[in-house]
């Protein structure tokens, strides 16, 4: 019973510290915010293990009360100011620390290797093509040449017999006469230079529009690889909007300055990047303060971005609709990739997905594997049509199994296969995307 | 004796005319010359062969395809420092409102990444929700790219500082010689505003320490005057002041030429008042009595509508008065007027004390017979609140010409124009324009260069009401709060800003200074304005009234000493030298500010459904007479059935005291005989002055007009000029002549582009007592099912025709969602906000007068008018004789169809359930989606139209055009303008060239509101979702809701006894409903002639 409990704390915890903290906190990472598996033990060892839901609820009024070492502390230790989260009940806190003690990182290490192994391998492909091109083209001329040569030797011997050679019969007339000796041969390879082309044809042209692995410059020489893989941070850190709009949005540098207020200097471009931030904020870090006007407002000047991931107008694509926790609540992976492993933003690649979602880490997610190109309609589909709904997930959803029931046959139909799929619910309709 | 009552939408439709039969039954209005092309000689002599034309064809789809492969790249722009309220891709909504000197309204708007895209009425606010097209397209107007952007001299650009500088200079040159200057503004309603511009007059004032200073003086004028109600009052009551009209208690309501459903004082709440009691539900419906001479949206939504001509309202009037003090009337007004003043006044004394009579005329007299009318039925602490005034229209005709005689007489030295455009709303524009550039100092605070800036020296152009703050009150309690919504789009100042400036109370800063916001808060602190103490302090209080959009005053008003005076009026009879009277009335542009806002000029006139014109409106009787078309021959010489369309219209002159107006003729039913009527509010820029692309007429290449000096042509002409001041006020009315012209124009009319071939169950309706008495027992009586004739197993029954289907039944109509609307037809007064609020929520293109012309307008919703008129068989009879039939003499009897009742009807996409698009799509583009809606899919569509042409209702919109970039749209397509392609809602994507689209039910509102739902993990309830059009009907005639929830509303409203759906017999299934009308009348509904034509179509 007292497991049982514990176990629905547990599941719980983890949507609230999904849904509240892992914009900051990492579990086992120092993020934004410190690791906080052990944060309860560390302030429980300090004798505040009280306080702890005083300052989850409001940081600074128990920082300002002095009464407690561990605000101090943590105060000290980071520069950007915990967001209160009042709204939490005591037991919510109680059972997001459940979470995140028990909390075991998944095994698996992510395929950044592999990763890069896949770069190479397809540049080396397209350097052997190049090659192949060249030697075809030697041999061709070879084989010319050869038959040039074979030709003269044939009139030569022609004339030294005696033998009258036929001026008049050049390569083209011998290779036609070749061609309607043998009709059979010349049959087969029409036909076959036919389906080759169509095929070919038909393959380039399923690729037009696909823009896939796609990665367009950027002023600034972002690396989520060194934010999302090293640091850890959430996605939806920076990616905030995602769970409330139809954009996940480019973060403004208002975001990037939560840390680089602080954080003058990085691994790779040490201060050249960072810099481009501060300029973009009107932020001076010398003075550690933002450069005004005469009229008191910062001076500002945006980052124009390069945007990476563009649908037709025509689409309408919601994040919100896909990444909710009451909704979808699918992992960003499932469509970025393994975006911990990209330096800029990038279109992924299927494959890329299909890999991750094959680790341990991306089963975990519960990540589906599928077919076709990212971003094509034929992708949004395929996944529409493997993508279970869990109908006692949510009240929306009870309601509109309720009203399925309603009709024999409709209900039938649906759970024939003992599952509903997106595609069930009207997941294929037109309307659902296009308007 | 049997009467037949008929619907017809024109009276070609009415006549049956054998060209209208014909035009009925063609698929294209125009032939498409396909054999003349084809049997043209030329064709032979044609250099491009068919095989040449195949490699052109492959050349460049191979090259279209090679050039689709490059993508272009797309930049993003994330905001620096984004404000914590803003998520970018949700809307965010503010209140606001909205007053311009004309027209006032709460409004609530809607805001995309800080962009104003949308508003609608605010519900719990002084107008309750109400809104006029007007007001609902406003928000194209802050995107106009012909705002002015900076100050000028002289019409050459200066700084802010250097135009303070000469303008101050200029003041105090006034001053040290005691110069007389005037500032001339719309009603000045904002308490803040007023105490701005006393600062500035106390300023140049001569003071306590200096002798010098300016005689300068604030002067409220008014385009369209109220002046004659607050004279009334003033001579009654002792008081000039607008009492509040309450149209929700009034049982009877006598309107004598006030159209207060869409222009009369106050039409943002008072069509919505008049709505509340037009819903039979209520137990009681109003009984509406119209006097008018054009037939305007008042009369058509009135239940007894009487044509009078402007000269009459006083005998009307006084006749009303006359009856109830039991005297006799001996006036010269015709046997069916006298008749219907009869039953009005028995109807009024019936009501007495909630009761309602109001006058549009700005006649003093008229107004006190008004008052006194009202005065004796006991309307005075009822339906008449004295207590609570409407502080708008406070304008003095009185001082007002007085100011124009003094400045044309050169007595004054400096004007300042603030809100108003004398040049073009006087009736002597011209002189004043000459005598303003004329004047020492001419200041002008105009968004635009218009017809008064462009004489002015100085133009310091105002922000747009979205980027302003202001304090506004409107009536006596009530102070609504103006908040910006957008930083200022160009380097405009408020007035009230500039003013401070000037009188040195505040600085110049930068585009966001707040040195008005911050004398409003100061201004509210002292005066302690509004409910502060309610709350803990003022800043609390200021957040919530920002919030609200309004607060009310909490002084109670004090009880009111009004007394009675009986002061006497003068009835001049006038001397009828000419034959015919004119009226100038304000029709959907009111007084001329939204002259180029498209939106407003693509929306159809409500009764004649013209666009992008002005015309005169003449009753079809005088019509057929003036250019001699001899009716009794044949209608069809001309009948008006393709006017605006390929018919051109005729034009006439009206002349009057010499001055001349020369527009086409529109044939209007119920017009007066005898009488025209120009509507206000055209022909702006006469003389090229730069008010916006749209405001000019364009060539069918979207060029704009050019006249023979090379200027600009400007819609329509100006009927201010036929106004005049007489007697101390401004009258809109006279005497004059009209004259017949050869010349023909072209108009363009949303008329008559469908048929409803014949199929008139299309619209029902009822009269009060026959529904009151049936509707809990017999509802068929005045709701009859279609039904239709069956002979399934030998034997012949009549069945009702929804029992039929060529198709199984749709599982929608169960499970999941079923989006479903009812629309109710009496309390919707066809006003056409619904059209305007669709046009922006969906990116509707503006296609502009050429291409309606050729009926391709792209409105998604659409108001359709029916006139009906009860035919008395007698009358046919007696009118093929010619003499008496019987013992009556029809003779002297009004004829119906020359003033016909009306019914409106918003028809949009029914979303079908067994929709006949879907099942003709060779594509698929349009297929029915699980939660019954009928899916429109752009990308998929090939637009072979043939959707559109198995549309029973007609309401499928096929882009003809690229019209966001295709040059012949250039000039009022907000689509290609920089600026006015800001007010796109990101949501709905604008569609290409070739596709077909429709109304979509707004589904991008169905699937947010689901999204919400979701995430909150409930059901959806009602009020989740609405589409555009419901939200911003200002009289809630529309209910939106999941019709599978057997608790909501539409669940409810579809099932009354009032709901029909429109052409139940061709079986479609809609999912929307009408609810249909009811009228409040006497007689009985003669026996409509839909059921024997249904019967005989059945067969």
């Amino acid at each position: 019973m007292a497991f049982a409990t514990l176990t629905f704390f547990s599941q719980d915890g983890e949507k609230l510290f999904k849904a509240n903290c892992a914009s900051c906190h990492n579990p086992v990472k120092n993020a934004t915010g410190p690791k906080m598996q052990g944060v309860l033990q560390k302030w429980t060892d300090a004798g505040e293990e009280e306080l702890i839901y005083e300052w989850v609820s409001n940081p600074s009024k128990l920082y300002n009360s002095g009464k407690s070492k561990m605000a101090k502390a943590i105060w000290d230790w980071s520069p950007t100011a915990m967001t209160p989260q009042g709204h939490l009940s005591r037991e919510e806190v109680e059972s997001i620390f459940t979470y995140v003690d028990n909390y075991a990182p998944p095994v698996a290490a992510v395929g950044g290797g592999s990763l890069a192994s896949n770069d190479t391998l397809s540049n080396n492909s397209d350097s052997s093509d190049y090659w192949w091109w060249i030697i075809s083209f030697i041999l061709v001329f070879v084989l010319f040449a050869i038959l040039g040569v074979r030709r003269e030797l044939t009139a030569a011997v022609a004339a030294k017999e005696g033998k009258e050679f036929d001026s008049t019969s050049t390569f083209a007339t011998n290779a036609r006469d070749w061609l309607l000796r043998n009709w059979f041969v010349t049959m087969l390879l029409i036909v076959g230079v036919a389906l080759f082309s169509g095929i070919e044809l038909f393959g380039r042209a399923y690729q037009l529009g696909v823009y896939e692995d796609y990665m367009p410059s950027q002023p600034v020489a972002y690396s989520h690889k060194l934010h999302a893989g090293k640091m850890g941070i959430e996605c939806k850190y920076c990616h905030h909007s995602a769970e409330k709009s139809k954009h996940a949005g480019i973060p403004s540098v208002n975001v990037c300055m939560n840390c680089h207020a602080i954080v003058h200097e990085g691994p790779e471009y040490g201060t050249e990047e960072i810099d481009k931030i501060h300029k973009a904020a009107g932020y001076n870090k010398n003075k550690q303060a933002y450069n005004l006007d005469e009229f008191g407002d910062r001076i500002e000047e945006p980052i124009v971005w390069n945007k990476a991931h563009n649908l037709p107008d025509h689409v309408y694509f919601s994040h919100a609709q896909h990444v909710h926790t009451n909704t979808a609540n699918i992992d960003c992976r499932q469509c970025h990739g393994p975006v911990q492993n990209y330096t800029l933003g990038r279109v992924s690649t299927i494959d890329e997905v299909n890999a991750y979602a094959a680790t341990d880490e991306g089963m975990e997610k519960g990540l589906i594997q599928l077919t076709k190109p990212l971003l094509t309609m034929g992708w949004c589909i395929e996944c529409h049509n493997k993508k279970e709904i869990d109908l006692t997930s949510s009240g929306y959803y009870e309601e509109i199994h309720k009203r399925i029931k309603l009709r024999a046959d409709v209900n039938n139909k649906i759970f024939e296969d003992d599952k509903v799929t997106v595609k069930e619910l009207g997941g294929w309709e037109c309307a659902k995307c296009h308007y | 004796m049997s009467k037949t009552k008929t619907y017809w939408k024109g009276y070609s439709e009415k006549h049956q005319t054998p060209e209208f039969s014909i035009s009925s039954q063609k698929e294209f209005q125009n032939d498409v010359p396909v054999d003349e092309f084809l049997a043209s000689d030329g064709i032979d002599d044609l250099k491009t062969g068919r095989r040449d034309f195949l490699k052109f064809m492959g050349f460049s789809v191979a090259a279209a395809t090679l050039a689709s492969c490059e993508s272009p790249v797309i930049k993003s722009i994330p905001y620096v420092n984004k404000p914590e309220e803003i998520t970018p891709g949700v809307s965010n909504w503010y209140s606001s409102t909205y007053y311009d000197g004309n027209d006032f309204a709460n409004v609530l708007v809607k805001s995309r990444e800080g962009r104003p895209i949308w508003l609608k009425g605010k519900k719990d606010s002084f107008t309750q929700g109400g809104l006029i097209p007007r007001v609902s397209t406003s928000i194209l107007n802050l995107y106009n790219s012909s705002r002015l952007n900076g100050p000028s001299v002289n019409k050459s650009s200066e700084s802010w500082s250097s135009v303070d500088k000469e303008i101050l200079k200029k003041l105090n040159n006034l001053r040290d010689r005691n110069g007389k200057v005037r500032i001339v503004s719309n009603t000045v309603i904002s308490p803040s505003t007023k105490s701005v511009i006393q600062d500035f007059i106390n300023k140049f004032s001569p003071s306590e320490d200096s002798t010098s200073g300016c005689d300068i003086k604030h002067i409220e004028y008014d385009a369209q005057s109220y002046h004659g109600i607050r004279k009334a009052n003033e001579n009654i009551f002792g008081k000039g002041f607008i009492p509040t009209y309450d149209f929700t208690k009034a049982k009877t309501i006598v309107s004598i030429n006030a159209d207060f459903i869409c222009n009369w004082l106050l039409p943002s709440k008072f069509s919505t008042d008049f709505s509340k009691a037009r819903k039979p539900e209520n137990g009681w419906m109003s009984k509406h009595f119209q006097f008018e001479s054009v037939l305007s949206l008042t009369g058509a939504n009135s239940d007894v509508r009487v044509k009078i001509k402007p000269s009459e309202e006083i005998l009307v009037a006084s006749s009303i008065l006359s009856s109830l003090n039991n005297q006799n009337t001996n006036s010269t007004l015709d046997e069916t007027t006298k008749e219907k003043i009869d039953s009005a006044v028995k109807s009024l004394i019936e009501n007495k004390g909630n009761s309602l009579v109001v006058a549009g005329s700005n006649d003093p007299n008229v107004q006190m017979l008004v008052n006194k009318i009202n005065y004796k039925l006991d309307n005075y602490g009822t339906t008449i609140d004295i207590d609570n005034e409407i502080n708008l229209f406070n304008g003095n005709d009185e001082i007002v010409d007085n100011f124009q005689k003094e400045l044309l007489s050169g007595k004054i030295d400096g004007v300042i124009f603030y809100g108003v455009n004398p040049v073009y709303s006087m009736p002597n524009g011209s002189e004043i324009s000459e005598a303003i550039s004329k004047l020492d100092f001419s200041v002008s605070f105009s968004e635009f260069m218009d017809e008064t800036a462009s004489v002015c020296q100085f133009v310091c152009p105002d922000h747009n009401y979205l980027e302003s703050w202001c304090d506004l009150n409107p009536g006596s309690n009530n102070y609504s709060l103006q908040q910006p919504l957008i930083r200022p789009l160009y380097n405009t100042r408020q007035a009230q800003e500039s003013l401070l400036v000037w009188s040195g109370l505040a600085e110049r800063s930068n585009a966001e200074s707040q040195a008005f916001y911050d004398y409003i808060r100061k201004h509210w602190i002292d005066n302690s304005i509004g409910d502060q103490s309610s709350y803990s302090s003022f800043a609390d209080f200021w957040n919530w009234t920002v919030h609200n959009g309004f607060t009310n005053s909490i002084k109670q008003p004090v009880p009111s000493t009004l007394v009675y005076n009986d002061y006497p009026i003068q009835i001049s009879s006038q001397e009828n030298i000419l034959d015919w009277e004119y009226i100038v009335y304000q029709k959907e542009l009111g007084v001329g500010h939204h002259a180029a806002n498209p939106w407003l000029q693509e929306l159809p006139d409500a009764i004649s459904k013209i666009v992008w014109d002005n015309y005169i409106t003449m009753a079809p009787s005088d019509c057929y007479k003036l250019f001699g078309i001899d009716t009794s021959n044949s209608k069809s010489a001309w009948d008006g059935i393709h006017l605006g369309q390929e018919e051109k219209a005729f034009v006439a002159t009206l002349k009057v005291n010499g001055k001349e107006i020369k527009l086409p003729v529109y044939p209007l039913p119920g017009q007066t005989s005898g009488t025209v009527g120009i509507s206000m509010g055209y022909g702006r820029g006469e003389n090229n002055e730069d008010i916006g692309n749209a405001a000019f007429q364009a060539d069918e290449y979207g060029n704009h007009l050019t006249n023979s000096e090379g200027g600009l042509v400007p819609i329509g002409a100006n009927a201010f000029k036929l106004c005049n001041f007489k007697n101390g006020y401004l009258s809109y009315s006279g005497y004059g002549e009209v004259l017949a012209t050869s010349e023909r124009y072209s108009l363009a009319g949303t008329q008559t582009h469908h048929t409803i071939m014949g199929r008139t169950s299309i619209v029902k309706e009822t009269t009060y007592d026959f529904w009151k008495d049936n509707h809990k027992s017999n509802q068929e009586a005045y709701n009859p099912k279609v039904k239709l004739h069956s002979h399934a197993e030998g034997g012949h029954s009549e069945v009702n025709a929804t029992e039929f289907s060529l198709w199984d039944e749709h599982p929608v109509e169960q499970v999941g969602h079923r989006w479903g609307m009812s629309i109710d037809l009496s309390s919707c007064n066809g006003c056409g906000v619904c059209i305007t609020a669709c046009h922006s929520e969906n990116n509707v293109p503006v296609v502009g007068k050429d291409e309606v012309r050729r009926s391709r307008d792209m409105h998604w919703l659409r108001m359709d008018r029916y006139f009906s008129s009860i035919e008395d068989d007698n009358r046919k009879e007696w009118a093929d004789s010619n003499k008496v039939n019987g013992d009556f003499d029809y003779g002297n009897l009004e004829v119906p169809e020359e003033n016909p009742s009306v019914v409106f009807m918003p028809m949009l996409c029914q979303h079908c359930n067994h929709a006949p698009c879907e099942t003709v799509c060779p594509v698929a583009a349009t297929t029915h989606s699980n939660e019954g809606l009928n899916m429109m899919t752009y990308n998929r569509c090939i637009g072979t139209r043939y959707c559109a042409n198995n549309c029973p209702y007609k309401v499928r919109r096929f882009n003809w055009f690229n019209y966001r970039d295709y040059k012949k749209f250039k000039n009022f397509n907000p689509n290609q303008d920089q600026m006015a392609r800001m007010v796109l809602n990101p949501d709905v994507v604008v569609r290409s060239r070739g596709v077909m689209e429709k109304c979509s039910f707004c589904v991008q509102g169905i699937q947010a509101a689901k999204l919400e739902a979701k995430k909150e993990g409930r059901k959806i309830v009602d009020g989740d979702v609405i589409s555009a059009c419901g939200d911003a009907c200002p009289n809630d005639c529309i209910t939106f809701g999941d019709w599978n929830d057997p608790e909501s509303k539409i669940r409810e409203v579809s099932g009354s006894d009032r709901a029909y759906q429109a052409l139940e017999e061709v079986g479609v299934k809609p999912n929307i409903w009408y609810q249909l009308k009811v009228r409040n009348i006497d007689e009985e509904l003669a026996e409509n002639v839909l059921s024997d034509e249904s019967h005989s179509e059945s067969h």
